[in-house]
């Protein structure tokens, strides 16, 4: 059974780029075009994986991350911050707000499939 | 006889003690001839009366030759016995006469005013010193004039309500401070000494009172006052201007944080789907591509690749520019980091057919720094050698002292001209135009990796000969990055 990854991201090109590029690899694509319906949609199907944009339309990434956190059921499942922002600080904010691991835009489509793999792999170990 | 003789000296002792005391008690108000002339008066009248009650009638001529002879005995006891008394009287008089002359001279003569005040407020006594510092042109008129201390003399009434109330409870008053009027109207300051002086009865009969004018004193004081006052407006308007500064400044910096935050998320978004899309295409995943459409997309590539790593090298420069840059603080493997950045740029130099040896030192290990920063510094100085050598070799090295690590990157390119050498950690600057021409890059590797190296605490240099090559040689503490 292919893994479930949930894509809480607003912009359509990165939606469309990650979608193609995941699919491709086998993987199951759930998408989330704010940071509110990504905490909705994470608590209903409940992802293998969280790929997370932090500049979101209503609540940014830092937000979303701690709320998932607070879900029990979340306890294990890894966010992954998939940010542009790559200022001074920002992974070190993205992982105290419950993030797991972060990959800075824009992606390596060559490395992207292998590191998200790692966090899966990581879990089921 | 002898009996008679003995009893009038007796008698004469007696009264010359008397008249002793008696002198003690009166010399103040009588003339001491005048006790004197009566105690001898006294004195012979007793003696003949004490005779002529004891003596036979027909001893009279002997009682004759015993008055004569008891009257010099009196005249030398008392002389005898006065003469010391005259003698201390007569110091006393010269002491109290000496004291007075003092007292007058000090008076007289002192540059302090000397008063003598009532309670009620009138003028007993002035010295000149005093007429002259309450503009008066004689005491006479200084004692007619005032008859109201605490209205005429006082610019503030209750001040000399106080002075009294102190000076009555107190007996004396030190160093008393008061604005007062002269006799024109005009104001001076006095500082005064006082004391009440009472009879026996406890009544007061005056007051005592030194005074100094002050008035230079309290003016140069006032004068000292204002200055401190405005320096201390001073101060604040000035702490007010600073404040407002630093407000702006405070706000600019965080200004420039937000543009470069935005700037850094708004050059990279479209780039994600640059690179994104092209590194699909060229993956195959969305379809074969012929050579040629593969070729073309390979340029997109490296063009958006090359874009990239502009940004982020404009980015990196504006950010330690605007001191928004942190090095992280984390124990890594250095030697694991310079091999993984060989093995990165190995292809680069083996395209342009250059050799890229690597010399690691046994005692490099663990290094505490920001392993990102570390990686990136030494990518930007083998890019560099490799960049600008055609043929030979980019050699580094990396060596460990108990102090530092020394890493040589060392080329056998086109070198610096020593007019170039001060310029090229200078951004946006290319040792030589042709070249600049020649060699992509903004020129911001070299001023980044200097900033990076600096700001762990370490630093770099070079040293190069035109045509011959350059080594580039950066030092950081063996401690770590914040040592």
């Amino acid at each position: 059974m292919s893994d479930t990854v949930l894509l809480i991201e607003d912009n359509e090109q990165n939606i469309y780029l990650i979608r193609f590029l995941l699919e491709k690899n086998g993987f199951k694509v759930e998408e989330a075009r704010n940071g509110q319906e990504g905490i909705d949609k994470a608590v209903s199907i409940k992802p293998d994986l969280v790929l997370l944009d932090i500049q979101l339309p209503d609540i940014d990434g830092y937000a979303v991350a701690k709320r998932l956190r607070g879900h029990k059921e979340f306890e294990d499942i890894p966010i992954i911050a998939v940010t542009s922002y790559a200022m001074t600080g920002d992974k070190e904010k993205c992982i105290n707000a419950g993030c797991t691991g972060y990959i800075e835009k824009p992606i390596n489509p060559d490395s992207f499939v292998r590191e998200i793999s790692k966090y899966l792999r990581k879990k089921v170990n | 006889m002898v009996y008679i003789l003995a009893s009038s000296i007796a008698l004469q002792l007696a009264a010359a003690f008397m008249a002793l005391r008696l002198i003690r008690f009166t010399r103040n108000y009588m003339p001491w001839s005048l006790i004197s002339a009566a105690l001898m008066l006294m004195s012979v009248r007793r003696m003949i009366s004490f005779s002529h009650a004891f003596a036979e009638p027909a001893m009279l001529d002997t009682t004759n030759e015993i008055i004569g002879l008891a009257i010099s005995a009196l005249m030398f006891s008392g002389i005898v016995g006065i003469a010391p008394i005259f003698k201390t009287i007569k110091k006393s008089e010269e002491e109290l006469k000496k004291s007075e002359e003092k007292y007058r001279s000090i008076f007289e003569n002192s540059v302090m005013g000397i008063f003598r005040t009532t309670a009620d407020g009138h003028y007993l006594s002035a010295n000149p010193a005093g007429v002259k510092m309450y503009g008066y042109g004689s005491q006479e008129e200084m004692m007619r004039s005032v008859t109201d201390m605490a209205h005429q003399t006082y610019v503030h009434p209750e001040d000399r309500k106080r002075f009294k109330e102190l000076l009555e409870k107190n007996g004396s008053v030190e160093g008393f401070e008061a604005e007062h009027f002269t006799g024109d109207g005009s104001k001076i300051w006095a500082s005064m000494n006082a004391r009440v002086i009472r009879d026996e009865s406890g009544a007061i009969l005056y007051y005592e009172t030194t005074s100094e004018n002050i008035t230079k004193r309290k003016h140069a004081e006032a004068e000292l006052e204002k200055y401190r006052l405005h320096l201390e407006e001073l101060v604040r308007s000035r702490t007010q201007e600073l404040e407002k500064a630093k407000d702006a400044a405070e706000s600019a910096d965080r200004l420039k944080s937000v543009f470069l935050a935005t700037m850094s998320h708004e050059l990279r978004t479209p780039l994600n789907s640059i690179i994104g899309f092209t590194g699909i295409l060229l993956q195959g995943i969305a379809g074969p591509l012929n050579e040629e459409q593969e070729k073309q997309l390979g340029m997109v590539k490296k063009s958006s690749q090359h874009l990239l790593s502009l940004i982020n090298d404009v980015l990196d420069i504006s950010k330690i520019e605007a001191g928004q840059l942190e090095l992280q603080n984390a124990p890594f493997d250095l030697r694991r980091s310079i091999e993984n950045i060989i093995n990165i740029v190995k292809p680069l130099a083996e395209k342009k057919g250059l050799a890229l040896s690597a010399y690691i030192d046994d005692a490099i290990g663990e290094f505490v720094g920001d392993q990102r920063r570390v990686e990136q510094a030494l990518i930007n100085l083998i890019n560099n050698g490799i960049k600008f050598t055609e043929k030979g070799v980019v050699a580094v090295s990396c060596r460990k002292d108990s102090f530092r690590i020394v890493i040589d990157v060392k080329d056998t390119g086109i070198g610096i001209k020593p007019e170039d050498m001060d310029n090229i950690f200078m951004p946006f600057h290319q040792a030589d135009a042709g070249i600049a021409r020649k060699q992509e890059g903004t020129g911001l590797g070299l001023p980044i990796t200097k900033k990076l190296v600096e700001m762990m605490n370490g630093h770099i240099r070079v040293s190069s000969e035109a045509g011959t090559g350059s080594t580039f040689t950066v030092i950081l503490n063996a401690e770590g990055a914040q040592k």
